[in-house]
């Protein structure tokens, strides 16, 4: 009995100081930072914790969360001033990460940074991709992903190193039904509603063109505004339409999804003095898992709000991060 | 003599007039003739209202060179895309405008707070940077800021201006405290069911240096139990 008494504590210890000794190597980490730069990251993370998207990955609810900016639309075209601070502190906080981040290396996490110029503006932004939790989505949709990778040899360990490297193939997003689903996945929204959200894509551009009667809609405002948006119709879409000769039924599908489509945020309490934005996304309407998810993200709430009060709050998400 | 080469001048100058009048920097010149007088000038004032909805988010700039900006833009003497050529100029005036925004906004929310710290209804907390007031005493229960509990509040700014306010809802809001901002999850501590509170949160316990509205703000509550 005092032999099992004495193996547990011993395990105990060694447990402790397990963390302790990460803890400290986050704390000699940050100890090799100057305080300028050192409150550039603190600014920087603490713009990402309160949008939702970057938090709730980093607390393992969701695979992946983007926070992404446009230059033009933060800094040139309609200022909001949350928006364009935010964007400054990205701005800035990017190239101060980008010197430091050999110091917090990360196995469970892919936390990137990156920036491209894309016709006459330039994005730039923040990825943070959870490693267990985005390779039991391609576990769950296997062959989709082979596919999307273009490899059907590959294990779903190798799709992960490949989504990690970004080794996959270029595609046309606003026409790509695989880029609106494998986007969905991967920022863990529910299968059902990537479905519906992909099918809107797919119909929108089967019904662009044709000799349709609009109002046979009953949301016709927010369909034509949506076919606004949307590129010439694709023959090769048509074709393979599963209505075979586009008729009523493609409408009236369309209708439904667009009428039974609606923003949820994933929450079942929304709290109005919650200081972390409550991430979201289009959802069918009585969609089973969506619910579930609300419930399991509320889990986490009080966790968020601690972390966020605390005082050594750099050193605790960056602990997280390299955790 | 002198009158001739003046006349030749004015001459001269009027057709520069005339002709910087033609080079319209415009995407499409010939869509002017869409409208009649009368709807152009309709429409020119709406974009007047437009134009000074972006400009007064900011107040830190000199309207005579934004209006010579605009004519320079017009006649063609400006192209549209210089601005993007010096971004890095453009992104270091915001940054230091956000600096000295969240430097005045920190400086102001710490004199609001010491002017109060005096006052005979004021209850300290946090070194004195959570301030309250009891506005409606209560009678009910003492509530716990895990559980869920039905509100009334209104967030206002350091000068009164009410960004939230959901009394004008009929019904209350149903929250949990401990999911606030650590300050006002500090402050409504104790609080009894029908009690109301006015509080003062210096930005180290509220919306810190990102801000909600503003950067380092002071938040303003009022908030009421209505129940539990």
């Amino acid at each position: 009995m005092k032999k099992i008494l004495l193996f547990l504590i011993s395990v105990f210890c060694f447990a402790c100081g397990e963390s302790e000794e990460k803890k400290n190597d986050v704390s000699y980490a940050l100890s090799q930072i100057n305080e300028e730069d050192k409150k550039v990251l603190e600014e920087l993370f603490r713009s990402l914790f309160i949008q939702g998207p970057f938090s709730y990955t980093l607390l393992d609810k969701k695979p992946m969360g983007t926070i992404d900016y446009s230059f033009n639309f933060a800094f040139n075209v309609t200022p909001s001033k949350f928006h364009t601070r935010n964007a400054l502190i990205a701005y800035k906080g990017m190239k101060v990460w980008e010197k430091y981040k050999h110091l917090f290396p990360s196995k469970n996490f892919y936390f990137f940074v990156y920036s491209h110029q894309q016709a006459n503006d330039y994005v730039f932004g923040f990825t943070l991709l959870s490693k267990p939790k985005v390779l039991e989505i391609i576990k769950k949709n296997i062959s989709f992903f082979k596919d999307f990778a273009n490899h059907s040899s590959e294990t779903p360990e190798q799709v992960l190193e490949m989504l990690c490297a970004n080794k996959f193939y270029k595609f046309d997003t606003e026409k790509d039904e695989k880029y609106h689903k494998t986007l969905g996945l991967l920022l863990g929204y529910s299968k059902e509603s990537v479905e519906a959200f992909c099918r809107i894509q797919v119909l929108s551009q089967i019904l662009t063109g044709l000799p349709y009667d609009t109002s046979l809609l009953v949301n016709r405002e927010r369909y034509l505004d949506i076919i606004k948006n949307t590129k010439k119709l694709d023959k090769e879409l048509l074709n393979n339409s599963p209505h075979g000769n586009i008729n009523k039924s493609a409408i009236e599908e369309f209708d439904y999804l667009l009428n039974h489509m609606k923003f949820v945020k994933t929450t079942s309490d929304p709290n109005p003095l919650f200081p972390i934005i409550y991430p979201g996304y289009m959802s069918l309407e009585n969609d089973q898992d969506t619910e579930k998810m609300k419930v399991s993200y509320d889990e986490i709430k009080q966790k968020l709000v601690d972390i966020y009060s605390s005082e050594n709050f750099l050193e605790v998400v960056l602990s997280l991060l390299t955790s | 003599m002198t009158q001739k080469i003046g006349l030749f001048l004015i001459f001269v100058f009027g057709v520069a007039c005339l002709l910087s009048g033609l080079f319209i920097n415009r995407i499409n010149a010939k869509e002017e003739y869409f409208f009649e007088e009368g709807e152009k000038a309709v429409f020119s004032e709406y974009l007047g209202y437009v134009l000074w909805k972006n400009l007064s988010c900011y107040s830190y700039y000199d309207f005579n060179k934004v209006l010579k900006t605009l004519v320079a833009l017009e006649n063609g003497k400006l192209q549209s895309d210089a601005c993007q050529k010096d971004s890095s100029v453009l992104i270091k005036l915001l940054e230091k405008a956000e600096t000295e925004r969240s430097k005045h906004n920190l400086s102001e929310a710490e004199t609001f707070l010491s002017n109060l710290r005096g006052k005979s209804s004021i209850k300290a907390l946090k070194k004195g940077k959570v301030l309250y007031e009891i506005v409606k005493e209560g009678t009910g229960l003492p509530i716990c800021d895990t559980d869920f509990v039905y509100v009334h509040f209104r967030e206002l700014d350091i000068y009164q201006n009410i960004f939230r306010d959901t009394t004008q809802t009929s019904a209350p809001v149903k929250l949990k405290l401990s999911e606030a901002i650590p300050g006002l999850r500090v402050a409504t501590r104790g609080m009894l069911v029908g009690e109301k509170r006015k509080i003062y949160i210096h930005p180290d316990y509220g919306y810190g240096s990102i801000g909600k509205n503003e950067p380092n703000q002071l938040s303003i509550f009022e908030i009421e139990i209505v129940s539990q």
